[in-house]
C-alpha cells in the first residue's frame, strides 16, 4: 500500500511538474502565396491579421501547425481549410517532434483525401541540424537573440534568430536543436516565420501523436511522386479533377 | 626532400585535431535527485561568445568537447528550472572533466508575452544572386539572351559564354538541367522570355554527383526557372521567314520540361548567314573532360581541322552562307540516384567567299601581287555526347561520358594570281575527314566523414586525314613537275591517349588538403607525303608518358580570404626518332580571393605550366600549305619544352540596389620560350618554319563599367579593353621583335522603360597596331561603329517595333570602307499563338555589299576587298507552341 501511494504521489508530482505546456504563436509567410516576403511583412505590420501558426511544447514533445488545425486549441478559423493541390501546392502541413525518442512526424493532412486517397504521415528520425552560431546578436522585444545558420541537404540556406532566455530547443516547422527558442526563421527565399507571442498554458495539455498512415521517407517519396503524376481523377462525388503535376 | 616536406605538412594540419578536452556530467533536479532531460548546456568564452553547446539526454547526462584549455563559463538552462551560470577551468593536463549541475524549479510563471517587433528579412543568399526581373526588364525582351543582357554583372561574351561578375558560368540550367551542354548562347536564344519565371546565379551550386559534406561537384551555375504553365507539355516556337533575293529562314525551338524526362530541340535552316554555334561552343562540344577535373597540365589535344573555326566566327568576308543546324537533347532523371543525358548536334554549312587582294611584301616592294580568289566550302560536323551518372547512396558516385565526333570539310579555291608580269591560275582543293571518340569514367567515394577519393580514367582516339590537291597552268612553289602542274599531298594525324588520375581530398575545419597522382600514355602520329615526291615525306611518331603527383591546399580565413595553393611534380618521358627524352617539372600555382562582402571581391592568381609541341610541329621535311606558302623543316629541337608564367588579377564591385557595377581585370603572361615562326620570301613564295621564339610577353587590361539609374531606368556602360603582345621571333632568319597592341571600347546608353519608347545608342571602336624591327613595319587598322536604335510597342504590346542602324567605318593604311546598315524590325502578335514578323539587316546594301580588311602576316600585308553577306529584308510567321 505504501509503495502504491509513493508511486502515485511521485507520478502525480511528475505529472504536476512535467505537464507544463507552452504555446508559441507564429506568423508564417511563403513566397508562393505571399509573393515578395518583404512586401508581405510590410502589409501584415499595418493590418490586424492574426498569426496563423502555433507551436505547442510540452516536456520534449511539440506540435507545429495551423492554428485552426491545432489538436487542442481551437480558434475561429480565419479561412476555410482550402488545400489547393496544384503545381503551387499550398498545403497546411503540421509537424510533430518527440525530442526524447528523436522522432519527427510530418502530417500532410487531408491533402489527398478529396481524391479518395490516404493521409500520408512521413515518419523519420528527428534531424540533428549542424547549426553554426554566429557572433551577431539582436534584441527582439526585450529578448537577447543570437543568429544561427545552416545549409540543409537541398543546399538551401536557413537563418534563425533564437533566444536562450526561453530555453525551449524547438522552433517552427521541422527546425529545432538550438540552445533556445527560435523566434524568427528564414528558409532561403521561400519561407519566413516570426514568433508573435509566447504563453504558458495553465491547463494540462497532452499533445497527441498524429494518426494516419505512417510511411518511412523512401516509401513516402514514392507515394508522393505517384500522387503528383499528371492524371485525371474522378472523385467519389462524381466531379472530375485534373492533377497537373507537382514541382520536381 | 619533397617527401619530408609533404609528411611534415600533413602532420601540422592533423596534430591540432588530436587534442580534445571533454566535459561530462549530469543535470540533476534538486527536488528528487533525478536527471533532467532536455536541459541545454552552453560553453561560452569569458566575453560571452558561444563556443559549443549540447542538450542533456533522457537520463540528464551530457558530454561536450573542447579544443583548447582555458577558462570558460558554463550556462545551464531549462524551461522549467532556474538557469545557472558557472565557471570552469580546463587545464592542459586534464583531458576529462566531470561537472554535475543541480537545478531548482522555477517559481515565477511566464504568463503570456506578446512580441512587439518588426521582423527583418535578411538577404541571406551569400552565394546566390536572385535577379528582380520585374525591375530589370520591360516586357519587350524576345528571348532569354535579351533578358540576360539586362542583368547587372551578367555578360554574354562574343565567344558565346555567359559571365557573371567577371566569372564564366560553368552550367546554364533550364528547369534544373543543362540541356545543350556548353552551348549557352544558342540555348539562351532558344528560350522565349515569356517562359522565364526567375533567374538566379548560384556561385556554389552542388551538381548531381556532389557528395554530402564535400564540394567535389561544386560549380558556378545560372539557374533559369521556367513557369509552370510551360512544363509537362511541348512548348516553343516554329518560325518561317522569306524575303527579297530568295532569302529564307526556318527555325524551331521545342522543349518539353518538367517531369523526369526533359527534351530540347533546336533546328535551323537559313541562307542569311546566321550561324548557330560560336567557335567556343564548337570546341566545347568535342570535349569530354572539364579542365578543372584533372590536374594534368598539358595532355595532347588535336585540333581536328585547323580551318573549322572560320565557319563559326562572325565573318565579314563571306558572300553567301547556307546553314543547316539541328540539336537534340534529352535528360532523363527517373530518380535522385540516376541521370542519363544524350546530346546530338549536327551542323552543315555551305559558304562562298570572293576576294580581291593586293599583297605587298616588306622585303621586296616590287614583288607586289594581285589576286582574285573564289572559295566554295562545305563543312559538316556531328557530335553525339552521352553521359550517365549513378549515385547509389550518399557515399559514392559513378559517372561515364562518351562522345563521338565525325566531321569533314571541303574547300575549293579558284585563284587568279598576278605578280610582276605573270598571271597564274590555280585550282586548289583541301579536304579533311576525321573523327574523335572520347571516353571518361570517374568514380567518387566518400571513405570517411572527412575524406573523399576520386578515380578518373580516360581513353581518347582522334584520327584525321587532310588532303590537298593543287592544279595550275604553270609551275608553282619551286617544285619540279613532270608534265602537268598537279600536286597531291596526303596528311594523316592519329592521336591515342589513355590514362588515369587518383585524387583524395581531406576536410579540416576551414581548409581542405588534396593529393593527386596520375599516369597518362599518349601516342601522336603525323604523316605527310607528296605524290611522286620523296622530299615531302614526314613520318613522325611521339610516344609519351606523363606521370605526376601533387598536392593542393585550399581554405578560407574568417570567411573573407579564400586561398588555394597547389604544387605538382611531373615526370615526362617521350620518344621520338628513336631518341628518348625525359623532363622533370615543378609546377606551383596560387590563387587568392578576398571577399569584402557578397558584392565586392578582389582576386589574384599565379600559375606556372608547360607545353610539349606535338609531332606536326617538329616536321623534319617540308609541308605544302597552299599554292603560295610552304612550311619548311622545323628548327624546334626535338626535346623542346615551352614553359609559361601567368598572373591574373580582378576586382569586382556591385551595388545591389541599383545594379551599378565595376569590373577591373588584368592578365599577364610570360613565356621565355614559345612556338612561333620564321618567315621569309623566296620568289614570291612564302616559306615559314616553326621556330622557338623567345620572351613572349602578353598583357591584357580591361574594365566593364555600368552605371544604372533606377528612377530614370537608364543604364550607361563603357567596356574598354587594351591588350599588348611583345615577342621575339624571326623574319627572313633575322632576329625580330614584334609588337601588337589593340585597344577596343564599347560604350553606350540604353533605357528600360516599361511604357513608351526606349533608346539604345553607343559606339564600338577598335584599333590595332602592329610593328616589327626587321623591315621596320608599322601598320594600323581601325573600325568605328556608332549605332542607334529606338524601340517601342503599341496596342498594349501587341505590336513591337524597332528601328535603327549602324554606321561602320573600317580603315586600314591603304583603304577605307563605310557601310551604312539599317535594321528595322516589327513583331505583331495576332493572338496567343501566332505572330507576324518583319526583319531587316543592312537593307541599304541588299545586293552587292563589299568590305575592306587588312590582313597582316609577318612578311607581307594584304589589303582585301571582299564580298560581304548581303543584307536581307524578310517577312515571316511564328507559331508559339503552347
Amino acid at each position: 500500500m505504501k509503495k502504491l501511494i509513493t508511486i502515485l504521489v511521485v507520478f502525480l508530482i511528475q505529472f504536476a511538474v512535467w505537464s507544463q505546456t507552452y504555446s508559441i504563436k507564429y506568423k508564417s509567410f511563403s513566397s508562393s502565396t505571399d509573393g515578395n516576403i518583404e512586401e508581405a511583412i510590410e502589409k501584415w505590420k499595418n493590418s490586424t491579421t492574426e498569426s496563423n501558426f502555433i507551436l505547442l511544447y510540452n516536456n520534449g514533445i511539440s506540435w507545429y501547425g495551423a492554428i485552426d488545425k491545432a489538436p487542442i486549441i481551437t480558434e475561429d478559423p480565419e479561412n476555410s481549410n482550402e488545400q489547393v493541390v496544384s503545381t503551387k501546392r499550398v498545403v497546411k502541413v503540421s509537424v510533430y517532434k518527440n525530442h526524447n525518442e528523436k522522432l519527427l512526424f510530418t502530417d500532410f493532412g487531408e491533402i489527398f483525401a478529396r481524391f479518395g486517397e490516404i493521409n500520408p504521415i512521413k515518419e523519420q528520425n528527428l534531424t540533428i541540424y549542424d547549426w553554426e552560431i554566429k557572433d551577431k546578436t539582436q534584441k527582439i522585444s526585450g529578448y537577447n537573440c543570437k543568429l544561427a545558420t545552416l545549409t540543409d541537404d537541398k543546399g538551401v540556406k536557413v537563418v534563425a534568430w533564437y533566444t536562450d532566455q526561453i530555453p525551449i530547443n524547438d522552433g517552427p516547422s521541422r527546425f529545432s536543436g538550438l540552445p533556445g527558442l527560435i523566434l524568427q526563421l528564414q528558409y532561403g527565399e521561400k519561407f519566413f516565420y516570426t514568433a508573435t507571442s509566447i504563453k504558458k498554458e495553465n491547463d494540462n495539455i497532452i499533445i497527441p501523436k498524429p494518426e494516419g498512415n505512417f510511411m518511412k521517407p523512401k516509401e513516402f517519396d514514392e507515394y508522393m511522386s505517384e500522387m503528383l503524376k499528371p492524371r485525371t481523377i474522378t472523385r467519389p462525388d462524381g466531379t472530375v479533377v485534373r492533377v497537373s503535376g507537382g514541382n520536381n | 626532400m619533397p617527401r619530408v616536406l609533404l609528411t611534415g605538412l600533413l602532420l601540422l594540419t592533423v596534430i591540432p585535431s588530436w587534442c580534445q578536452y571533454k566535459i561530462t556530467g549530469k543535470i540533476i533536479n534538486e527536488a528528487n535527485s533525478l536527471g533532467i532531460a532536455l536541459a541545454t548546456i552552453q560553453v561560452n568564452l569569458v566575453d560571452g561568445k558561444l563556443v559549443t553547446y549540447t542538450i542533456s539526454d533522457a537520463q540528464g547526462e551530457y558530454e561536450l568537447e573542447l579544443k583548447k584549455a582555458g577558462i570558460y563559463t558554463l550556462k545551464i538552462t531549462h524551461i522549467e528550472y532556474e538557469s545557472i551560470i558557472d565557471t570552469i577551468k580546463i587545464k592542459n593536463i586534464s583531458s576529462l572533466i566531470t561537472k554535475d549541475v543541480i537545478l531548482t524549479e522555477k517559481t515565477e510563471t511566464l504568463g503570456e508575452v506578446f512580441l512587439e517587433y518588426i521582423p527583418e528579412v535578411i538577404k541571406i543568399q551569400q552565394d546566390t544572386i536572385t535577379y528582380d526581373l520585374k525591375k530589370l526588364t520591360n516586357g519587350t525582351e524576345k528571348n532569354l539572351s535579351n533578358v540576360l543582357e539586362k542583368l547587372p554583372g551578367v555578360e554574354i561574351t562574343p565567344a558565346g559564354q555567359i559571365a557573371v561578375n567577371g566569372k564564366i558560368v560553368q552550367k546554364l540550367l533550364i528547369d534544373g538541367e543543362e540541356l545543350f551542354k556548353k552551348q549557352h548562347r544558342t540555348t539562351s536564344e532558344s528560350i522565349t522570355s515569356k517562359m522565364v519565371e526567375g533567374i538566379r546565379y548560384l556561385d556554389k551550386y552542388h551538381d548531381f554527383g556532389n557528395l554530402e559534406g564535400f564540394d567535389n561537384k561544386q560549380i558556378r551555375a545560372l539557374d533559369i526557372t521556367i513557369k509552370d504553365e510551360y512544363k509537362n507539355k511541348i512548348t516553343g516556337d516554329v518560325l518561317i521567314e522569306v524575303g527579297i533575293a530568295r532569302k529564307v529562314r526556318m527555325h524551331s525551338n521545342l522543349y518539353r520540361l518538367g517531369g523526369k524526362l526533359k527534351l530540347g530541340f533546336i533546328g535551323d535552316w537559313n541562307n542569311l548567314g546566321k550561324q548557330s554555334l560560336t567557335s567556343y561552343e564548337y570546341t566545347q562540344l568535342v570535349q569530354t573532360r572539364e579542365s578543372e577535373d584533372l590536374n594534368i597540365v598539358d595532355l595532347p589535344t588535336q585540333q581536328q581541322n585547323d580551318q573549322t573555326p572560320k565557319f563559326f566566327d562572325p565573318t565579314l568576308d563571306v558572300s553567301q552562307r547556307e546553314n543547316t543546324f539541328g540539336a537534340l537533347s534529352f535528360v532523363y532523371r527517373p530518380s535522385k540516384k540516376i541521370k542519363a543525358s544524350l546530346l546530338n548536334v549536327t551542323s552543315n554549312t555551305n559558304q562562298s567567299q570572293r576576294f580581291l587582294l593586293t599583297r605587298n611584301f616588306f622585303e621586296n616592294l616590287d614583288a607586289q601581287q594581285q589576286e582574285s580568289r573564289a572559295v566554295e566550302s562545305i563543312f559538316f560536323l556531328n557530335t553525339t555526347l552521352l553521359e550517365l551518372g549513378y549515385q547509389p547512396n550518399k557515399k559514392s558516385f559513378i559517372n561515364y561520358v562518351f562522345s563521338y565526333n565525325p566531321q569533314n570539310s571541303d574547300d575549293n579555291y579558284i585563284v587568279d594570281n598576278r605578280s610582276q608580269q605573270n598571271t597564274t591560275r590555280f585550282f586548289q582543293q583541301i579536304t579533311n575527314k576525321g573523327h574523335a571518340i572520347n571516353q571518361k569514367v570517374s568514380i567518387t567515394k566518400k571513405i570517411s566523414p572527412k575524406m573523399l577519393l576520386v578515380w578518373s580514367g580516360i581513353a581518347e582516339i582522334q584520327n584525321s586525314e587532310n588532303n590537298l590537291n593543287i592544279q595550275s597552268d604553270q609551275p608553282f612553289l619551286n617544285l619540279n613537275f613532270a608534265n602537268t602542274f598537279d600536286l597531291f599531298q596526303f596528311q594523316d594525324k592519329k592521336l591515342r591517349t589513355y590514362g588515369y588520375e587518383l585524387q583524395t581530398s581531406t576536410k579540416f575545419e576551414n581548409s581542405k588538403l588534396g593529393l593527386h597522382q596520375g599516369v597518362f600514355f599518349s601516342k601522336d602520329v603525323f604523316k605527310n607525303t607528296l605524290e611522286n615526291n620523296d622530299v615531302f615525306a614526314n613520318n613522325i611518331e611521339t610516344d609519351r608518358t606523363d606521370s605526376y603527383f601533387g598536392l593542393q591546399y585550399k581554405g578560407n580565413m574568417s570567411g573573407k580570404l579564400y586561398y588555394k595553393a597547389k604544387t605538382q611534380y611531373s615526370y615526362v618521358s617521350f620518344k621520338r626518332f628513336d631518341e628518348f627524352f625525359e623532363r622533370y617539372f615543378f609546377l606551383p600555382s596560387l590563387s587568392l580571393d578576398y571577399r569584402f562582402n557578397v558584392s565586392q571581391q578582389l582576386g589574384f592568381e599565379y600559375a606556372y605550366d608547360y607545353q610539349i609541341p606535338d609531332s606536326k610541329t617538329i616536321n623534319n621535311d617540308p609541308i605544302v600549305k597552299d599554292y603560295f606558302r610552304q612550311q619548311l623543316r622545323s628548327s624546334v629541337s626535338r626535346d623542346q619544352i615551352f614553359p609559361s608564367h601567368s598572373i591574373r588579377a580582378n576586382y569586382f564591385y556591385l551595388d545591389p540596389k541599383s545594379g551599378t557595377n565595376l569590373l577591373l581585370f588584368g592578365n599577364y603572361s610570360f613565356s621565355p620560350r614559345f612556338l612561333t615562326m620564321n618567315t621569309f620570301l623566296e620568289n614570291s613564295i612564302i616559306n615559314f618554319q616553326n621556330i622557338t621564339g623567345k620572351n613572349q610577353n602578353r598583357i591584357t587590361l580591361g574594365s566593364r563599367i555600368k552605371y544604372a539609374q533606377n528612377k530614370l531606368r537608364l543604364n550607361v556602360f563603357a567596356n574598354p579593353t587594351w591588350s599588348f603582345t611583345e615577342e621575339e621571333n624571326q623574319i627572313n632568319s633575322q632576329e625580330n621583335i614584334s609588337k601588337t597592341s589593340r585597344f577596343s571600347l564599347v560604350s553606350g546608353i540604353y533605357t528600360n522603360f516599361r511604357k513608351g519608347i526606349n533608346l539604345n545608342t553607343g559606339l564600338a571602336y577598335d584599333i590595332l597596331n602592329y610593328t616589327t624591327t626587321v623591315n621596320n613595319i608599322e601598320t594600323e587598322s581601325s573600325s568605328l561603329k556608332p549605332y542607334f536604335y529606338i524601340n517601342g510597342s503599341l496596342f498594349r504590346k501587341k505590336l513591337n517595333w524597332k528601328l535603327g542602324g549602324e554606321y561602320a567605318m573600317y580603315e586600314t593604311d591603304i583603304d577605307r570602307t563605310e557601310i551604312f546598315d539599317i535594321r528595322p524590325s516589327l513583331q505583331f502578335s495576332v493572338n496567343n499563338h501566332w505572330e507576324i514578323l518583319l526583319e531587316g539587316n543592312n537593307i541599304i546594301n541588299i545586293n552587292s555589299a563589299k568590305i575592306t580588311e587588312n590582313f597582316n602576316a609577318i612578311n607581307y600585308t594584304e589589303s582585301r576587298i571582299s564580298d560581304t553577306i548581303e543584307g536581307f529584308l524578310i517577312l515571316g510567321i511564328r507559331y508559339l507552341v503552347k
